[in-house]
């Protein structure tokens, strides 16, 4: 068993603030609550308005709603930066490269 | 809490009802993923009823599973036996198993009262969510009202997960 967080937790959020899915797709602008049942089930992937509509509606940040996806998109975007980190610190030290350093390395630790 | 150890203390509790089975989802004791009643069509086809439970295993990919503990339980036999049941897979799938005693829950909630009303009420009050599906307190020649599993299925994980997070620390 995957010790992981849950792929999403639309359905758990959705079901806290008491709405169903046909009232998130009417909110939402969506055809028919069949679309959301889809990516809270993750059939589909919903589109970056969407994301933003459910974050919105459920008044909870996009990382907490889509967990499991901002993970993985964090490991992968501070294992990038550890390489740019090394090939940034290789270079000539000036004040620019200085401030790239800082924010690499708080990208790094976080 | 972290996410992850959040994910790892993450408890799949299933009732068995007369009907189907109660279950519930909970991350940690303060976070309750997914709660439900899950129907079956046939409430005598046990392929049916494990088919179920292995959907709710692999949708929400839990740590542990809690259950009541036959021991003890005034349950019938077709409801000891789906429990039985329910422990076979989750051990096949690798999954903790607690079970948990009527005795537990009822020590669990002393100070919200020992009756399984005011328990559920207890839970209501931890999880407002669910206070809509809390149901209306039943006479004593009424049936109880099948989302009364629900609330049992809470206050299942909430144990389980209190032991889980006690053996942590120990």
């Amino acid at each position: 068993m995957s010790p992981a967080s849950l792929p999403n937790y639309l359905r758990s959020h959705r079901r806290r603030v008491g709405l169903s899915q046909g009232e998130v797709a009417f909110l939402l602008g969506l055809e028919s609550g069949t679309n959301v049942s889809r990516h809270e089930s993750r059939k589909r992937v919903p589109s970056l308005e969407t994301v933003i509509g459910y974050e919105i509606i459920l008044g909870t940040p996009m990382r907490e709603l889509f967990a499991a996806e901002s993970e993985a998109v964090s490991a992968g975007v501070r294992a990038r930066a550890v390489r740019l980190l090394g090939r940034t610190a290789q270079g000539t030290l000036t004040p620019k490269a200085e401030q790239k350093l800082r924010v690499l390395r708080l990208l790094v630790a976080r | 809490m972290t996410l992850a150890s959040a994910a790892i203390l993450r408890t799949l509790a299933l009732d068995p009802t007369s009907r189907g089975l109660a279950f519930a989802v909970l991350e940690g004791s303060e976070r309750l993923v997914d709660w439900g009643l899950v129907e079956l069509p046939d409430k005598q086809d046990e392929r049916l009823f494990l088919t179920r439970v292995s959907q709710l295993i692999a949708r929400y990919e839990p740590a542990a599973v809690a259950i009541e503990a036959i021991t003890g339980s005034r349950r019938r036999s077709r409801g000891r036996d789906r429990i039985a049941r329910i422990s076979r897979l989750a051990n096949r799938n690798g999954l903790a198993v607690h079970g948990v005693a009527r005795a537990d829950l009822r020590e669990h909630f002393a100070e919200s009262g020992a009756t399984k009303w005011e328990i559920a009420v207890a839970v209501s009050r931890l999880f407002p969510e669910l206070e809509a599906w809390l149901p209306r307190k039943r006479k004593p020649w009424m049936s109880e009202d099948e989302r009364m599993s629900i609330f049992d299925a809470v206050s299942l994980a909430l144990i389980a997960l209190r032991r889980a997070e006690r053996a942590r620390l120990e």
